[in-house]
């Protein structure tokens, strides 16, 4: 069976942050390359699938939207399990979203992984003349978090290539590191079950 | 027909909930959001609430932290809304909340399950992660022992007599086709189980007592026959379907796991979720809804609660404890799982039985080292509190015993069977020593002890036309029922079930392409002994020797 298996690594990303700051949008610019416009709350996207390559190994990244869950602080704590990398996304026009990146932070620590590699986005950075957020506060937020930072732009394409790829370089590194990974005693029921690290299984 | 992509509809401002929905769910337990689900994916406008701040309802698993507040609140005079009561809670201190997981409603998931086809179907099973449970233990005369669940394990057994050996076989051979064979057991129907054992099949009472309750998982004795014939059937026909065990269960949590992912698949098809927050009343005539914030929902169809019901005079009995061990010698190899059954009169005088499933860490709901116990029993009151201690006594005394180091753990000859070509086989784990001669060293360290009641609720006699009752989970350990109600439920809103989860999905993942059903396997392919071997052996007759290839 992992023979016909297509990816080396197989990880998992979360996007999370206020409703209206870009996740979809970036997700969507990142996996098709598209842009929509307009403003759509996250309806119908469960996750993402898009294949790299990095340092000679076939990396494929699924990455999770919030299924809109995230409007009235509800996501289900199902949403964290087994994510390697959480993208944490505010909008540089919009200081609320940036102030609620603390909390989403704290929601993360609690609900997810030990060990899982976080980024702190600000997202539409291309709209200079409404910006709320400077670069420095930005920058400051993530260095208090310890976590790294970049300012990107899902609409004029500024360093989403950039955002997604150095997430999955640092979680590539992390998993490189460890030993062979355990053995989850997982039952793979078919269906494209949660655990796929047994490989394709194409009907 | 819905589709995945056809779903996105614009939303008036981000953080403005909305002020209409056709359906109201009250509620996240699983009924509650497997028809959430369904709804929001046939094109329902879906705003799905729940009072408490954590998804799961009754079914609901629970941190630490949170365990505290709702024994708290359960225990409260001004609680009404909830069929649980009576909780005594003992939790040790300088444990982490955050590392525990409690299941207040635990269930486990047989592998020929209604719910599981669904699961694959909506394919909510890629939210969750399955684990296998094949270790079923019967406490008999003092001992554990462990049930004989495929062909092999009869035919391997040391404790059964070559005539009993035969009754079991032949009794297997009908039970997987008993729904076709109804001259057997027609004029059962209705009766006890324990009867139609006993007169058609002569089986003895040791056999008996493992079919009904820990194969069937019945509480009774006096279950009715054709009941425990499909259960003891579903038990043979989930085996091999993905290996060498029965069941599986869902780690972190059992039906508030599950139901979290029919929560976000209804998220994903566009229903409206929010959390904390109490419907203070609804009026069932205009179908407007008042929230605790005095925010007004105008609701179209119908408002689908799980609160409401009322209590009847039956209650059943809830334990769960928290032990400073893993337990690993109850389990089987690389499993962290297993049931414990002590059926009636085997704890002084216990009328129904007490079952006991217990999680290892690999459950992702205790921290390596631990186990967590969850036993429960339809008897009531003192006496049920009082089965449950006991067969926790039971419970510590062996695993003091299987897991004391100075025990010497020789398998000695008559652990070993010999299968027809020779090879040796270990009859079963050994659990199935007596406990009567044990003294333990050391004692078992208890970080968590909870018991609790729960009352069987019954919904209003006259229930508005707007509104549909959701019952509350079941003590029965499986699943049973759970879909069945949620299609009841579609029902009453849709007019249909014919278009239940029928959802034309994107394919996103090409590793995660809906195979519809699970592997097609016959029943106890891998435990089938073939007709060379039995050739060999004389106490089997041509009849068993011709039924087991199915």
């Amino acid at each position: 069976m992992a023979s016909s298996r297509n990816y080396d690594i197989l990880i998992k990303l979360l996007l999370i942050g206020d409703s209206g700051v870009g996740k979809s949008c970036l997700l969507l610019r990142f996996s098709e390359d598209s842009f929509t416009p307009s403003f759509i709350t996250t309806i119908g996207i469960d996750f993402k699938i898009r294949t790299i390559d990095l340092d000679g190994k076939r990396i494929k990244m699924q990455i999770w939207d919030t299924a809109g869950q995230e409007r009235f602080r509800t996501i289900t704590t199902a949403y964290y399990r087994g994510a390697m990398g959480i993208l944490l996304v505010y909008d540089v026009t919009d200081e609320k979203s940036f102030n609620n990146i603390r909390n989403w932070f704290a929601n993360v620590e609690q609900h997810a992984s030990e060990g899982v590699n976080k980024l702190l986005i600000g997202n539409k950075c291309d709209w200079e003349e409404k910006r709320a957020v400077s670069t420095e506060q930005g920058k400051a937020l993530a260095n208090e978090l310890g976590i790294p930072f970049i300012e990107a732009s899902a609409k004029a394409n500024i360093n989403v290539e950039e955002a997604f790829v150095s997430l999955a370089r640092q979680i590539k590194q992390r998993v490189d590191l460890a030993s062979e990974p355990q053995q989850s005693g997982s039952v793979d029921i078919g269906g494209g079950s949660k655990n796929s690290n047994g490989g394709s299984k194409c009907c | 027909m819905a589709s995945a992509s056809s779903s996105k509809v614009p939303a008036a401002s981000p953080n403005t909930p909305p002020d209409s929905c056709d359906v109201l769910v009250y509620g996240t337990g699983l009924v509650e959001s497997i028809v959430a689900a369904a709804l929001a994916w046939q094109g329902t406008n879906v705003l799905h609430l729940d009072p408490n701040p954590f998804y799961g309802g009754l079914w609901a698993s629970l941190n630490l932290e949170e365990l505290k507040a709702w024994t708290d609140k359960i225990n409260s005079p001004a609680t009404n809304d909830t069929p649980f009561s009576n909780a005594y809670l003992y939790i040790s201190r300088n444990l982490d909340p955050r590392k525990y997981a409690i299941d207040i409603s635990p269930h486990v998931l047989f592998t020929r399950a209604d719910l599981l086809n669904l699961l694959i179907q909506s394919r909510v099973s890629r939210y969750l992660e399955f684990k296998p449970l094949g270790s079923f233990h019967t406490f008999e005369q003092d001992s554990f022992e462990k049930v004989p669940g495929t062909k092999e394990d009869i035919f391997t057994s040391q404790n059964l007599t070559l005539l009993t050996k035969r009754s079991l076989m032949r009794f297997m051979k009908f039970v997987v086709i008993w729904d076709e064979t109804p001259d057997v057991w027609l004029e059962y129907k209705g009766k006890p189980i324990s009867l139609f054992l006993k007169e058609k099949f002569n089986l003895d009472e040791p056999q008996i007592v493992e079919l009904v309750h820990s194969i069937a998982l019945l509480s009774s004795p006096s279950s009715p026959t054709e009941l425990a014939l499909d259960r003891i059937k579903r038990y043979l026909s989930s085996m091999q379907v993905y290996g060498n065990f029965p069941a599986m269960y869902s780690m972190y949590g059992s039906g508030g796991e599950i139901a979290q992912g029919f929560c976000r698949s209804a998220a994903v098809a566009g229903a409206v979720y929010r959390l904390g927050t109490k419907l203070s009343s609804f009026d069932d005539e205009s179908g407007v809804a008042v929230l605790d914030n005095g925010e007004k929902i105008k609701v179209t169809e119908k408002l689908i609660t799980s609160y409401g019901l009322l209590p009847s005079s039956r209650e059943i009995t809830r334990m769960v404890a928290v032990v400073e061990k893993d337990c690993k010698e109850w389990f089987a190899e690389g499993e962290s799982a297993a049931i414990v059954v002590f059926p009636p009169e085997t704890l002084d005088g216990n009328k129904y039985a007490v079952q006991a499933l217990v999680l290892g860490s690999g459950s992702g709901q205790v921290p390596l080292g631990q186990a967590v116990w969850y036993l429960s029993t339809q008897e009531s009151g003192e006496q049920g509190r009082k089965d449950l201690f006991l067969a926790l006594e039971k419970m510590e005394e062996s695993i003091l015993r299987e897991s004391t180091e100075d025990f010497e753990f020789d398998v000695s000859e008559e652990d070993i069977a010999y299968l027809p070509n020779g090879m040796p086989v270990v009859s079963s784990v050994r659990l199935g020593e007596s406990l009567r001669n044990f003294t333990p060293k050391e004692s078992l360290k208890y970080l968590l002890k909870l018991t609790y009641t729960q009352k069987v609720t019954v919904p209003p006699p006259q229930p508005g036309s707007k509104t549909i009752y959701v019952p509350a989970p079941s003590i029965d350990i499986v699943y049973d029922g759970v879909v069945t109600r949620a299609q009841a439920i579609y029902e009453g809103v849709t007019g249909t079930t014919e278009d239940f989860f029928e959802v034309d999905f994107e394919d996103e993942d090409d590793d995660a392409t809906a195979t519809g059903n699970p592997p097609d396997t016959s029943i106890g392919d891998v435990a089938d002994i073939d007709d060379e071997e039995l050739g060999d052996h004389p106490d089997f007759d041509e009849e068993v020797a011709g039924e087991m290839t199915i």
